[in-house]
């Protein structure tokens, strides 16, 4: 049975009526509650999705705990910081939602693209994330000299766009660390047994079958970077997980996947990060980034974490 | 080895490490990716003592990099007893927030803020210097600078509380002199004034031991420092760090008084003090050279520091100014010394020194005595304040004597030495200090006026009262430049501060009360003010704030000159001496040229009485009652885009400008023509009054004060042309035209 209902526990009216607007637009039926309690008298064992505002946060855990078949979809306009630790250890809290401030709505094509897609939709591909008409490239990589090749092919690509140097950097950064994951830690063999990630100095050359994408596209307002491997093993604990222990200031834990740190660099790169995993078919890991946002703004700003998967 | 691999570079060539050892002291600086070609635990290999990091180049660091990184700061804090990092770029400053024990128990000594126009959409990034800037670290705020290319206000483009969260946790750095010295020596890095001071240790015994830290300049204490000496002494200059063209006088100067009562050994001279100080009259009497450094580079593995060299051991190599061979510390590889022709020139000078083994076994006995204190404390974890003296059998400290000395000589004065020796950001030029490579001799006015400056201790900015005599009828005036980048340049600011010293010299020279009121008084505040403040962003040593005032006070020295030139009519170009000095100095890997240029001027007292009659003779408009004076090109200090214009000295009672201009103010246009001087101002006021005589109006001039800019003037009234009047007589009413019942009149304004 799909998905076919959307229930929205929002206090501030003029975000509530926004949000309403928005989640009609998905043709999916809208209850919307103010009020906590209101909200269980409505819930039902049916699929559904729960947005809510991060401030019910400890509602949303509960619910979620107690519905399995719901799945959660949180907005702050707050830091997301706080909210990674929650999303690790509440099930099917997939989705943080940042916003510009208390009383703006989450972004408008975020949120549909989000409801519509746990509505039973497919993914729609880079296009979705940008403006009708972008630019950009694909590569397959297979090597690190390719690797690299890729990772300058992205600063060619941000200098183009007159980006500024850092941001020209930290994309750089963000699209070795998606190809190191791809390159190094995602190939199996055919026992399941990871393949190269145990020398990440090793000079490898993948398979055509365990080659790495990579796509990077941009609208002139956002950039897209996206990696993706034909091996679907990313779990959802070293997302969520990963983010929390990397802003817990990359303490080493060799046992939950490493410190964190390549986590760390994801989330602190994206406005918004798209991680999807189809196990055994792919991960792809996608990356949203504002342009006109200067660094300083983007510091502050409440990041989107959105994980698509089962596990 | 893949074809574009220097020696320092890892295997991807994404990385570069090089090294630069001194004695106990390592700088490790970092170029390019730390990622997984970062082999950080062979790195560490071979580093001990303290370890100097550079890190501004570092462009990217990947996850796994910091993993390499973590490994090699582990490493290495075994080996070392110090830590520090300097010029830490944004993306370092980002790892050292985000991961715990990234820096381990390092110190940051500086940083690059980065800063954003938005106007010019430019990232540009800002040294900051740690010690320095406490506060705000502490406060968690950067201040807003000008931009470089468009003058609006740049941000610093972080989110402060994130970026500071480790700088703020950080304790109160303070730099180990012998680092500092190696900063300020080897790598040419700015340090604080107070880690370069010079201090003085001594141990009496059977013969005298010294050991100098720091740098030698003109504030070098020669007298306090030979007080007392006698017999043998060894003095140990291992720690000194720059030793300038002032520095190398003194110490001249100062082993020429002591070398008369005794003998002197000198040991372990650093390379820069080599280059300045060997000469025939600074090693001439009892002066001899136990041992020295000499610059080396390996041509094999890269390795860079400076080789020991024991005079007599090499003295036969020496002798003929040639280098020893070295064998490379790292990879044992033989070569000889990469030091100048200059420097090899000097070492003819030596000669063989006849120190007694039982006196440089007690040099090496009391060298371990004064420095065993300040290793303990560096082992247990903190460093010596710069200014204690250790203290310890017969350790006699000089240093607090001649930190006060040398403080007392920085705060009463010789700033523009200091500033001299400014450097802040690389990009940004500042009279760094650097080797004299000229060959110009010093003339006798530039000596006398340099003695001067020593001996009353005068600031910077305010040095320019001692810029200005009388003599033999004629006025001379001097004008420096910094050090400029173009030859043309400093020239030409040189020549312009000694135009602008003489303009102002000419102005103050003035008796008259009212014309005092009206000109210098409007402008000689701003000017001392600016001077004086670019003295304080000397003193404090605020890189940033000492290049906007410099940037303020050549500007207005510009347009003072350029007001000189374009409105007297009786300025003749004067004679003019010039003096140069062509710098070389090393900034980070390269070395540059800068010039420095003084410029003398001579200008006979009846000529400059005639360049000021034009400014001082007053032109009274009879018809407005009012009298006015020349622009005078000192005015351009508060006026920097104006060069004409009519200063008002006086307004009768009467006059139409009575209520709305006052002496001292500037009138520049009247009905947006320019108002070049009195006699312009009289026919454009004249012609305006006509012509508002036949419609009315305001007559308007533009009238500027330090202070404001307003538009001044006064209404004129329009004057009816006389004109036939109809009268038409009662009784005779719908009578029209000029018949015999009408009469047509004219108005008599009698009537």
């Amino acid at each position: 049975m799909g998905m076919s209902r959307i229930y929205v526990l929002e206090r501030n009216k003029l975000v509530q009526r926004k949000v309403l607007r928005i989640l009609t637009c998905t043709g999916a039926e809208v209850i919307q509650s103010e009020d906590p309690a209101e909200l269980s008298r409505h819930l039902d064992s049916s699929p559904a999705v729960l947005c809510a505002d991060a401030v019910d946060i400890a509602t949303v855990s509960d619910v979620l705990q107690s519905h399995p078949m719901l799945r959660g979809l949180v907005w702050t306009a707050s830091k997301t910081d706080p909210l990674l630790g929650e999303a690790e250890h509440t099930e099917r809290l997939d989705f943080l939602l940042g916003r510009d401030g208390k009383d703006a709505a989450p972004r408008e094509w975020e949120l549909l693209y989000l409801v519509r897609r746990l509505l039973g939709g497919e993914s729609p591909g880079l296009g979705a994330l940008l403006a009708w008409g972008y630019t950009g490239f694909k590569e397959l990589v297979h090597n690190p000299t390719q690797r690299d090749a890729c990772v300058e092919g992205v600063v060619r690509f941000c200098q183009k766009l007159n980006m500024p140097g850092r941001v020209q950097e930290m994309f750089a950064e963000l699209s070795h660390e998606l190809l190191m994951n791809a390159m190094y830690d995602a190939p199996v063999d055919s026992s399941g047994r990871p393949k190269y990630s145990q020398d990440r100095k090793a000079q490898i050359t993948l398979e055509p079958e365990e080659a790495a994408t990579i796509r990077c596209a941009s609208d002139g307002m956002r950039m897209v970077i996206s990696v993706s491997d034909p091996f679907g093993r990313l779990p959802r604990r070293a997302v969520f997980g990963g983010m929390a222990r990397g802003l817990r200031g990359g303490e080493m834990d060799q046992r939950n996947g490493g410190a964190g740190l390549g986590m760390m660099y994801i989330y602190r790169a994206s406005a918004i990060a798209i991680f999807e995993v189809m196990p055994g078919v792919r991960t792809q890991v996608t990356s949203v980034y504002e342009i006109d946002t200067n660094q300083r703004e983007f510091r502050n700003l409440p990041r989107s974490v959105h994980f698509f998967g089962d596990r | 080895m893949a074809p574009d691999e220097s020696p320092e570079t890892g295997p991807g060539g994404k990385l570069k490490v090089t090294k630069i050892v001194e004695g106990d002291i390592m700088c490790l600086r970092f170029i390019g990716t730390i990622d997984e070609d970062f082999h950080g635990k062979s790195i560490a290999e071979g580093v001990k003592g303290t370890l100097i990091v550079d890190l501004a180049e570092v462009k990217r660091i990947s996850s796994f990099g910091i993993r390499e990184w973590v490994d090699f700061i582990k490493a290495v804090e075994q080996n070392t007893h110090s830590i520090y990092f300097i010029e830490c770029s944004p993306k370092i400053i980002d790892q050292f927030n985000m991961v715990a024990n990234f820096g381990g128990r390092g110190k940051i000594l500086s940083f690059y803020a980065p800063y954003r126009c938005d106007y010019c959409d430019d990232d540009r990034r800002r040294l900051v210097q740690v010690d320095e800037s406490q506060e705000l670290i502490k406060n968690m705020s950067l201040p807003d600078v000008p931009c470089d290319s468009c003058g609006n206000p740049e941000y610093f483009d972080e989110d402060p509380t994130s970026f500071f969260t480790y700088l703020a946790s950080q304790d109160a750095v303070e730099t180990d002199p012998a680092v500092a010295n190696f900063l300020a020596a080897k790598l040419d890095y700015r340090v604080s004034d107070a880690a370069r001071r010079l201090r003085a240790d001594k141990v009496v015994e059977e013969a005298t031991f010294i050991r100098l830290a720091g740098d030698i300049d003109i504030n070098f204490p020669r007298e306090k420092l030979s007080e007392g000496l006698e017999g043998e002494v060894v003095i140990d200059l291992s720690a000194v760090g720059r030793v300038d063209d002032e520095g190398a006088v003194e110490w001249t100067a100062f082993s020429q008084l002591v070398s008369r009562e005794c003998k002197v050994y000198l040991r372990d001279c650093q390379p820069g003090f080599v280059e300045k100080v060997f000469t025939a009259d600074a090693l001439a009497g009892r002066v001899e050279v136990l041992s020295f450094f000499m610059p080396f580079k390996c041509p094999s593995c890269g390795y860079s520091g400076a080789q020991r060299v024991e005079t007599l051991e090499h003295y036969d190599v020496l002798k003929f100014a040639t280098s020893p061979e070295f064998n490379c510390p790292e990879c044992g590889t033989v070569g000889p010394s990469i030091a100048s022709e200059e420097f090899l020139a000097t070492l003819s000078n030596l000669v063989p020194p006849t120190a007694s083994k039982a006196l440089i076994e007690f040099a090496e006995r009391a060298n371990d005595k004064l420095l065993k204190p300040a290793a303990a404390a560096q082992q247990a974890g903190y460093v010596l304040p710069v200014a204690a003296a250790p203290a310890t059998g017969r350790a006699v400290g000089l240093a607090t004597v001649v930190a006060v000395l040398v403080s007392l000589a920085v705060v009463g004065g010789v700033g523009w030495w200091i500033y001299s020796r400014l450097k802040t950001e690389k990009d940004i030029i500042y009279d760094e200090g650097g080797r004299i490579v000229s060959k110009e001799k010093k003339p006798p006015w530039f000596v006398s006026w340099e003695k001067t400056l020593s001996e009353k201790k005068i600031e910077f900015g305010l040095a320019d009262e001692l810029n200005v005599s009388t003599e033999g009828g004629k006025i001379y005036v001097i004008g420096y430049s910094f050090a400029a980048a173009e030859r043309e340049e400093a020239e030409a600011r040189a020549r312009e501060a000694a135009l602008e010293r003489l303009v102002h010299h000419l102005a103050d020279s003035m008796k008259d009360r009212l014309w005092r009121q009206a000109v210098l008084e409007q402008y000689a505040q701003e000017r001392r003010r600016l001077l004086r403040d670019l003295a304080a962003a000397v003193q404090k040593k605020d890189g940033l704030a000492t290049n906007r005032a410099r940037k303020v006070v050549w500007d207005r020295r510009i347009a003072v000159t350029s007001a000189l030139q374009a409105g007297s009519r009786a300025f003749k170009k004067p004679a003019e001496e010039v003096y140069f000095q062509q710098l070389e100095l090393q900034q980070g890997s390269s070395r540059v040229t800068r010039y420095r240029f003084w410029v003398r001027l001579a200008v006979p007292v009846a000529e400059a009485a005639k360049l000021m009659a034009q400014y001082v003779e007053p032109v009274k408009i009879e018809s407005q009652k009012v009298s006015l004076l020349d622009f005078f090109p000192g005015l351009a200090w508060v006026y920097d885009d104006v060069k004409h214009g009519a200063i008002v000295l006086g307004v009768e009672d009467g006059s139409p400008w009575k209520d709305s201009v006052t002496p001292g103010n500037l009138l520049v246009t009247c009905a947006e023509i320019p108002i070049k001087g009195p006699d312009k101002f009289k026919e454009v006021v004249d012609e305006r009054i006509d012509f508002l005589k036949t419609k009315g109006g305001k007559v308007e001039c533009l009238s500027k004060s330090p202070r404001e800019s307003r538009q001044v003037g006064y209404a004129v009234a329009k004057v009816e042309e006389p004109r036939p009047r109809v009268i038409t007589r009662p009784g005779t009413p719908g009578m029209t035209g000029t018949g015999p019942s009408n009469v047509n009149t004219w108005d008599d304004p009698t009537q």
